[in-house]
């Protein structure tokens, strides 16, 4: 398998940080608050790689760091150390290494963000379609026809009614914001997808037809995916393979149905067991 | 001789549970060697680990000790119990299978789509993905009217026929079966066995669990005692 993300020892301290950070710090102190200086400790020596086509998924509760580290990947948010390698059609970008504008460029072109709170992943002051053609715009495609045909055809594919494409995303249901979300993130056949909690707070009708037109998507485009959720249900439904953090950490990792059949690490039993 | 296509050495599983801060044996290590064509039979006693023994070998379970050496079809040997997942995952996708009793689907999926789906996912045709789940339901009886409807609606045994199409559809060397034949009528269990029979003349390797010791009786090639490890002794 070829790998398309390495992520290599990746850090992430909110405050002034001091020496003392890391090693007080994590799951056996189960803080991730530095007693010395009283820094947040977001991500701490996080390391993965992530293989083309490959679905992987990133659980813990809230505060672990999941969300942070994709942050960081899609240019949200800035490592304290640590290197990403993203491997893109035969060239590896060291992902911050680069300028703001080639981050950018980066960002718009090549990868993919769901967020969680449409907003974030959103201009709800443009109309579903125009937020779909500034991402086009953005990756040059410049003739307002072929935009045009190009946003209905995503749209469709990601269920939103072509009737609604001029439709302000404010005036959707939860449910139809993140199917634009998606259809954004797909526009430009980006081979790197990022998911941060994109079915949490949807009805559960909603939240299933989600993820299987994710899983639908990601098996006609082979695109790979690092999906952030505490949701069992979810990493169980999309994933193959499976992280799991706590206080910064990444602290076990397996095939996703070892990790929910067999957690090995204390803190991985008690989340699979208060699974409802 | 033939080469086996697996060799299992001194499997065992155990599971450390941290909240009682409790060791639970599982299964006191096995051995064997298995070539093509042939079935393997895990018998022993309920709570005697059978289970946990094929989920080792699947690596759903990590195993605590020893190997389960399989022989891939580009004749590399892969220690199953320390492959990377990576590796772990082509495999299950591409040359090993298991079947469960329980079917574990997409409740929104057709029956049809629900069996050609390992198929699809190897990049197999829709066309020829379909056909070849059809040929299965047909071969395990499940009326041609039901194909379109969600398994979810489906009495528990034709949902483990179902279960079973799917594995046999997608096929591979090595075939990991628990209890395929449980809570089935006689007639079906028949046409299971015939399916489990023909993909052994085919060359797939298998390892099962029958509870039915005249299923054992018809399919098994060698027997292999499990036993469950005394509490108590060391992991």
């Amino acid at each position: 398998m070829t790998p398309i993300l390495d992520v290599e020892a990746l850090t992430r301290i909110h405050g002034p940080g001091c020496p003392a950070c890391l090693e007080v710090t994590g799951p056996a102190h189960d803080t991730n608050i530095c007693r010395h200086c009283g820094s947040v400790v977001a991500v701490a020596d996080a390391s993965l790689r992530l293989h083309k086509g490959e679905v992987l998924g990133i659980m813990g509760e809230s505060g672990s760091g999941k969300s942070s580290l994709v942050r960081m990947l899609y240019f949200d948010d800035k490592p304290t150390s640590g290197r990403a390698i993203f491997h893109d059609g035969g060239r590896a970008h060291e992902l911050f290494a680069l300028n703001e504008a080639q981050q950018l460029r980066l960002r718009d072109t090549r990868m993919g963000m769901v967020y969680q709170n449409p907003a974030l992943g959103l201009n709800f002051d443009i109309s579903a379609g125009g937020n779909i053609a500034e991402r086009l715009l953005m990756s040059d495609e410049m003739s307002y026809r072929a935009i045009r045909a190009k946003a209905t055809a995503l749209l469709a594919r990601t269920e939103v009614p072509p009737a609604r494409m001029d439709e302000l995303p404010r005036n959707f249901s939860g449910g139809m914001q993140q199917r634009v979300q998606i259809a954004r993130a797909l526009s430009t056949g980006a081979p790197l997808l990022f998911l941060d909690e994109v079915t949490t707070g949807l009805d559960l009708s909603v939240q299933a037809r989600i993820l299987d037109l994710i899983l639908e998507l990601q098996e006609v485009t082979g695109v790979s995916m690092l999906v952030v959720t505490h949701d069992l249900g979810v990493v169980r439904h999309l994933t193959t393979r499976t992280i799991v953090m706590k206080t910064g950490r990444i602290i076990e990792a397996g095939l996703t149905d070892q990790i929910l059949e067999d957690p090995q690490a204390a803190y991985t039993q008690q989340l699979v067991s208060s699974a409802l | 001789m033939t080469d086996p296509i697996l060799s299992v050495r001194d499997l065992g599983k155990g599971f450390h549970i941290h909240d009682r801060d409790k060791h639970v044996p599982a299964a006191e290590g096995v051995s064997f060697d298995l070539g093509p064509g042939r079935l393997a039979a895990l018998v022993g006693p309920s709570g005697a680990g059978k289970s946990s023994l094929l989920k080792a070998i699947y690596r759903t379970y990590v195993p605590s000790s020893g190997q389960a050496l399989y022989r891939t079809a580009a004749g590399d040997v892969v220690d199953l119990a320390t492959a990377p997942e990576t590796a772990i995952t082509a495999l299950r996708r591409a040359e090993i299978g298991f079947v469960t009793q329980f079917l574990h689907c997409l409740p929104r999926l057709s029956t049809l789509d629900v069996v050609a789906r390992p198929l699809l996912q190897q990049g197999v045709a829709r066309a020829a993905a379909h056909d070849k789940a059809a040929r299965m339901l047909a071969a395990l009886a499940i009326p041609q009217q039901l194909w379109d409807a969600t398994p979810a609606t489906f009495s528990g045994g034709e949902r483990q026929r179902v279960n079973i199409a799917r594995s046999f559809t997608q096929g591979g060397r090595l075939m990991l079966l628990d209890e395929p034949t449980a809570s089935l009528d006689p007639v079906s269990r028949e046409r299971v066995c015939a399916m489990i029979e023909a993909a052994k003349a085919g060359g797939v390797a298998m390892v099962g669990i029958f509870h039915d010791m005249g299923v054992v009786d018809r399919l098994a090639d060698v027997r292999i005692e499990v036993r469950r490890k005394a509490f108590g002794d060391a992991a």
